[in-house]
């Protein structure tokens, strides 16, 4: 005889919630084995006495108290509740709303200004060259260019600030003198007279000068 | 053994509609509710507490819950295992220590519930019939809350393994367990022999 089947395996046994196998097993078991049968057969007196009991019905009056709670506490308000209708009382047309708009629409000025000052200041706008034209016959110029509103003429390799043609260079400084990227950080908008190449000869806080671009 | 965990039920379509209709504010869909589920719960709450107002109280409470929360019911079970859940979770929240309710219980209960009158039975049937039942109440009563809880789904409300799983929350060998060790605390009480 197989050894005893526990009292779990028993009750699950009763429920048909084993498995072929241990159901099979537990058969064969009960067969011999009067103890086994005996409570298996007290397990299901158990079930079938606790499946008489009489469900009780709820009391009458329970339905309809608790529509009426159910009710009231719809109209309970919520946090979210409170939210919307603290939302909903913002009347656009009272004194407070048009003062409310204006503080708004002058935080987001303020702060689109200081972000294009910021992204000025880190050169992180390009700016373009403004035109281009072709060389002037007869005149030694080879091209023009324009940088923020300052014209450019081309001789002989240098662009030169128009109107600077026949004023002496004070000092010749290179790109990466500190005294360039200075005045270059504090004027943002001729940043682009690196793309000219070569060497630029402009006037620097009515000084000329002139920036030799190193060779890439 | 079979399966050792319980899969997720999903939603019925009539679980989803109720649920939906009283998102939308729809009132008689918690009124649809209470019909289906408010017996269930109302026993539910008697055998755990022993008494009719008490249950009557849990039920309401319950079902209060339910309104509040049904929004948010996400279809995870089915809609009776929710019930059911939130049904069982007032009730052990009222009766936190299980000594206070199983002398609560034990002492006043079992002599409160009444067999529905039943025309065809005699007399003496009735008086029998009243004598058994109150014995298997008593017996209940002496059980702990967690067996007496999973008797109470499995033999009393008929629900399946898989069911009495999601509402307990426990694994479906705890389930078997349980009902098991219930059953035979039974048998012992009851003094049942073939």
């Amino acid at each position: 005889m197989t050894a005893h089947p526990d009292v779990e395996t028993l009750s699950t046994y009763l429920d048909r919630q084993l498995s072929r196998l241990e159901r099979t097993r537990v058969e064969e078991h009960l067969e011999g084995c009067d103890d086994c049968r005996e409570c298996l057969v007290g397990l299901e007196k158990v079930v079938g006495r606790l499946r008489a009991l009489e469900r009780q019905a709820p009391p009458s009056h329970l339905g309809a108290h608790l529509h009426k709670l159910a009710s009231l506490q719809a109209t309970e308000p919520t946090l979210m509740r409170r939210f919307e209708r603290g939302v909903a009382r913002v009347n656009l047309q009272s004194s407070i709303a048009p003062v409310f708009a204006v503080v708004v629409a002058l935080i987001l000025i303020i702060y689109l200004l200081s972000w294009g000052l910021h992204r000025q200041a880190t050169g992180r706008i390009p700016v373009h060259l403004e035109s281009q034209t072709t060389a002037v016959e007869g005149s030694g110029v080879e091209s023009h260019q324009q940088v923020a509103g300052r014209t450019f003429d081309l001789y002989e390799g240098v662009w030169i600030e128009q109107g600077l043609e026949d004023r002496p260079v004070v000092e010749v400084l290179g790109d990466t003198d500190s005294r360039v990227q200075n005045w270059l950080a504090e004027n943002p908008e001729l940043k682009a007279i690196d793309t000219l190449g070569g060497s630029v000869r402009l006037a620097i806080d009515g000084r000329v000068v002139e920036i030799r671009y190193a060779v890439p | 053994m079979e399966a050792v965990t319980a899969k997720p039920r999903a939603m019925s379509d009539a679980d989803l509609d109720l649920a939906e209709r009283h998102r939308y504010g729809d009132e008689t869909a918690f009124e649809e509710i209470y019909e289906q589920f408010g017996a269930m719960v109302y026993n539910l709450a008697l055998r755990l507490s022993g008494e009719p107002e008490e249950a009557a109280d849990l039920s309401q409470e319950t079902f209060l819950k339910v309104h509040r929360h049904l929004g948010g019911f996400r279809g995870r079970s089915s809609l009776k295992t929710w019930v059911y859940r939130v049904a069982l979770n007032c009730c052990r929240s009222r009766y936190r220590s299980q000594v206070a309710w199983r002398e609560r219980f034990s002492s006043q209960s079992a002599q409160r519930f009444e067999i529905l009158a039943d025309s065809r039975r005699s007399p003496e049937d009735r008086a029998i019939a009243r004598s058994t039942t109150q014995r298997v109440e008593e017996a209940l009563a002496q059980l702990k809350p967690i067996f007496r809880e999973a008797v109470f789904l499995r033999d009393i409300e008929g629900l399946s393994y898989e069911e009495i799983s999601e509402v307990l929350g426990q694994r479906l060998g705890t389930v078997r367990s349980r009902i098991a060790r219930g059953r035979d605390k039974l048998r012992v009480l009851l003094e049942v022999s073939p």
